[in-house]
């Protein structure tokens, strides 16, 4: 058994450390209609803690730049061990987030969702990678800034 | 060495402080300042980092702006270190780090928040996380339902 020093803090050895990533790279005149990741790339990986849950809290700026109803979705996906790796969790677009659709041309819109992913293998890594799509493919909408965290939760 | 220990005590860490948040649902209306303010009352936590150095910080807020114009308004979060009499700042606001409207005339609150990590906090030490808004025309037509800042430390 490890030796304790009188006042030591004992730390759980279970939980690795939370990730964070973003970056603010506008990405313009989307037209992709199925999820792709973007440029430069928003994801981090971790470690999954003995519970199995992590929390992940999203986030971004959106706009639609013309008087239509055009629609852009960011969320994420989950692979095992690496980007290499299986599907854990395909995109989910009621995890992420969507903009608002009015037909009025917008400003950029920040603010995130996040959800609590169960079910991960302790001991395993996963890669979480921010992804994004427009409805119509119209061109109009844009991107200002992604980020993700994970936390693993008890 | 030895402890007090019995077999199959669960250890809990130590190292978790309180996690803090505030909930307010006074409205400040017809906002016109484009320069970061507090609000009244000030929406404001003081913690203690853990020994991880980092906090997960939540805004939330409900915004609209009922004028026929193009203002935005932003709800964001800054961190000061030690006291916000004289604290220095480690984390200034950032709007994308926070909530904000779309720059068109939204007559009903719409309610979201936004979740980001602060990290590189020195271990043990005081912060005061303060909510922050602004206006970018000042055009006195945005308006805040409420205000809701959360931090917790996370490993």
């Amino acid at each position: 058994m490890a030796v304790l020093p009188a006042g030591s803090n004992v730390y759980g050895a279970d939980f690795p450390p939370s990730q964070f990533d973003q970056d603010w790279t506008t990405i313009l005149n989307i037209t992709t209609t199925t999820y792709v990741a973007g440029t430069p790339e928003v994801a981090v990986s971790m470690t999954a803690p003995s519970s199995g849950k992590v929390l992940v809290c999203m986030g971004c700026g959106i706009r639609n730049n013309a008087a239509t109803t055009e629609r852009a979705i960011v969320t994420y996906q989950i692979f095992e061990d690496s980007l290499n790796g299986a599907v854990f969790s395909a995109p989910l677009d009621d995890r992420g987030v969507k903009s608002c659709g009015i037909a009025v041309s917008q400003e950029y819109q920040y603010h995130g969702n996040m959800d609590l992913i169960t079910g991960l293998t302790p001991g395993r890594s996963y890669y979480f990678q921010v992804v994004h799509l427009s409805l119509a493919g119209a061109g109009t909408v844009d991107i200002a800034s992604r980020n993700i965290m994970v936390i693993p939760v008890p | 060495m030895t402890n007090n220990l019995s077999a199959g005590t669960r250890v809990k860490a130590l190292d978790f402080p309180r996690a803090f948040q505030v909930f307010n649902t006074t409205t400040i209306s017809n906002i016109s300042t484009t320069t970061y303010v507090k609000g009244t009352p000030e929406i404001a936590v003081r913690f203690v980092a853990p020994s991880s150095g980092r906090v997960a910080v939540h805004v939330g807020a409900g915004t609209s702006n009922d004028g026929a114009n193009n203002d935005r308004i932003f709800i964001a979060f800054q961190i000061l270190e030690g006291d916000p009499a004289n604290g220095t700042v480690f984390q200034s606001a950032e709007s994308k780090r926070g909530v904000s409207n779309p720059a068109t005339q939204v007559d009903r609150d719409q309610f979201h928040g936004h979740t980001t990590m602060v990290n590189g906090l020195t271990p043990g030490t005081y912060y005061y996380a303060q909510m922050l808004h602004r206006v970018t025309l000042g055009s006195a037509t945005a308006d805040i339902a409420h205000r809701h800042l959360m931090v917790w430390p996370i490993p």
